[in-house]
């Protein structure tokens, strides 16, 4: 995350100065406790996926293996179709994102830029949905797709992400703050708004079409309710609905090495893209408040 | 006229899936919790019965209540916490810039493996939670088999898993407290107390306007979590209404009436969600 510029109230009286000290060292026991409780979990799952099945059930425990091992990886892989959901995953997560990413810079144009009649009833539409359960829709989506056979598909998966309307919001938003005079220039140069948007709001909105990009990658690779519903075969099935079923499960749900690997597994691509792009999402987060 | 027509050309695309996906499901969801629909085989008409059936049913109720317990459970600790850990690490530390990175990393995870990952930390003989319970002198618990701690168990896998995102938020918004009203209560000679309760408080007044229904909305539609942790037991203890919802249409193949369950959700998070905008008055 950035480093903001700090506020510190520096005052030069030793009283005071004593005083101060005692809050320094308060406030890094609390930022140190904080950190280590929020990591141990993170600790704990890499441990423990590192660990032969003998040495997970110790007691003292041991945060660091003995003899580290991939067969947990290694078991995971073979006995699962674990390569496949992951393959489907990213399918999936790259095709929503493909796909939403256009439709959302075509849409937030003119919400952001045109005056239109209607425009008032469609934006007020759109975002009252953002704050609907979309848990309440999925009956008939699934009826739906059930009758013309297209459930069970990547289409089905794919879909339901890209009408989130999340990232039209955040465009919408970041178009606006855009100034009107080059648009003015460009209309007096008789380019049309197709040439506008893609020769002049596009090029300015780089970070922002890189934070809805990662939402909605992310909010496709963690989506689970719906594609535990209307996946059944492992040709769709992506991570969160396979593990769910097969080794968040009662049965492999005990064999915690196994269960760690392929949490592990599941957790590596959006660790990655988090700590490379941390900043888009803090970004993003803070400028709407959505929880992707 | 053309910027009228251009307008709903550049909409269209988006639009039509959004229709398809979105709106027409929620829409359509009212008319169908009106009927009796099985997968296969055509709906017939029922008018107000499906909700009759979930008024009468113990398990709705057990769900409808577990839901709000969690989200007693949940939206206190969030949202204090959210405050807590953005005032916290937005003084000036050494190390803050980490320790920001650590607590917002669990936003990154995905559901399941949160559920998978705090069922190993909850676990009565090997648990890491127990493990150091014991090492402070405290007795073990059976978190997610003990039918008084499956819930706040629960809970706190998922406060741990979404407290960053709120930290964030709340972070952006002590940027935004002019650093001047500070100085001037030091002056008046305000204490960090009386500091943090009448400028940075109310000086976060935007951020609490959708942090806290936010937070709202996302404990009543938890799920994935719970199913992986519990599977909603023990004795129906977090049994929670999507889980109810799941039960109902896929594995009792009661279209109708899950459909129902989903409407009653909608208007659940619709009246609470309006309650707290006049708290706040947003609208």
């Amino acid at each position: 995350m950035r480093e903001e510029p700090t506020r510190s109230l520096t005052a030069a009286h030793p009283p005071v100065r004593a005083r101060l000290t005692v809050v320094r060292v308060a406030g890094y026991a609390a930022l140190v406790a904080t950190s280590v409780l929020m990591a141990a979990p993170l600790l704990w799952m890499l441990s423990t996926a590192l660990k032969p099945e003998s040495q997970i059930f110790r007691y003292p425990i041991e945060w660091i293996p003995q003899t580290p091992t991939l067969s947990n990886f290694a078991r995971v892989l073979s006995d699962y179709p674990i390569a496949r959901w992951f393959f489907n995953s990213m399918a999936v997560a790259l095709l929503t994102t493909a796909v939403g990413v256009p439709l959302y810079a075509l849409a937030a144009y003119p919400l952001a830029r045109l005056n239109f009649p209607g425009k008032r009833v469609v934006f007020l539409i759109i975002l009252a949905t953002m704050l609907m359960p979309v848990e309440a829709t999925m009956v008939p989506l699934f009826l739906g797709l059930s009758r013309m056979r297209l459930s069970d598909s990547y289409m089905s998966l794919v879909m339901p992400v890209v009408a989130n309307a999340f990232g039209l919001y955040l465009l919408t938003q970041f178009f606006q703050t855009i100034p009107t005079e080059l648009r003015d220039a460009a209309v007096i140069d008789g380019a049309g708004h197709l040439t506008i948007l893609s020769r002049i709001i596009l090029p300015l909105s780089k970070p922002a079409l890189t934070t809805v990009s990662i939402f909605t990658f992310m909010a496709s690779w963690n989506n689970f309710v719906w594609p535990f519903i209307v996946t059944n075969t492992d040709s769709t099935r992506t991570l969160p609905a396979g593990l769910a079923a097969l080794i968040g499960g009662v049965d492999v749900g005990t064999r915690f090495g196994i269960s760690m690997a392929s949490a592990l597994i599941a957790t590596l691509p959006p660790v990655v893209i988090f700590i490379a792009l941390q900043r888009y999402f803090a970004q993003g987060i803070s400028l709407t408040g959505t929880k992707g | 006229m053309g910027e009228t027509l251009t307008a709903y050309l550049f909409l269209a695309p988006y639009l039509l899936v959004f229709l398809l996906f979105l709106l027409l499901p929620a829409l359509a969801s009212i008319g169908v919790s009106f009927t009796q629909w099985g997968v296969l085989g055509n709906p017939r008409w029922l008018g107000m019965a499906n909700y009759r059936t979930i008024v009468g049913d113990p398990m709705f109720w057990q769900a409808f209540r577990n839901t709000l317990y969690f989200a007693l459970l949940t939206v206190p600790p969030l949202v204090a916490g959210g405050i807590g850990l953005a005032v916290l690490l937005n003084q000036p530390l050494r190390g803050r810039v980490l320790a920001r990175t650590v607590v917002f990393m669990p936003y990154a995870i995905m559901v399941t493996v949160v559920g998978m990952l705090w069922r190993w930390m909850y676990n009565t003989n090997f648990g890491l939670v127990n493990f150091y319970l014991v090492a402070l002198g405290l007795p073990k618990i059976a978190w997610l088999t003990n039918a008084v701690w499956a819930m706040p168990a629960v809970a706190i896998g998922t406060a741990w898993w979404q407290v960053g995102t709120n930290m964030v938020i709340y972070l952006a918004g002590l940027q935004e407290i002019p650093v001047e009203l500070y100085e001037a209560a030091h002056v008046d000679g305000a204490g960090a107390w009386q500091s943090f309760r009448h400028i940075t408080l109310p000086g976060l007044y935007l951020m609490h306007v959708f942090v806290v229904p936010l937070s709202v909305i996302a404990s009543l539609r938890a799920f994935g979590q719970i199913l992986v942790m519990t599977n909603g037991g023990p004795l129906g203890r977090t049994y929670v209404l999507v889980q109810h919802l799941y039960a109902t249409g896929w594995v009792n193949f009661r279209m109708g009436e899950a459909s129902a369950v989903g409407v009653i959700l909608l208007l659940l998070t619709f009246v609470f969600t309006i309650f707290q905008l006049r708290y706040f008055r947003a609208i």
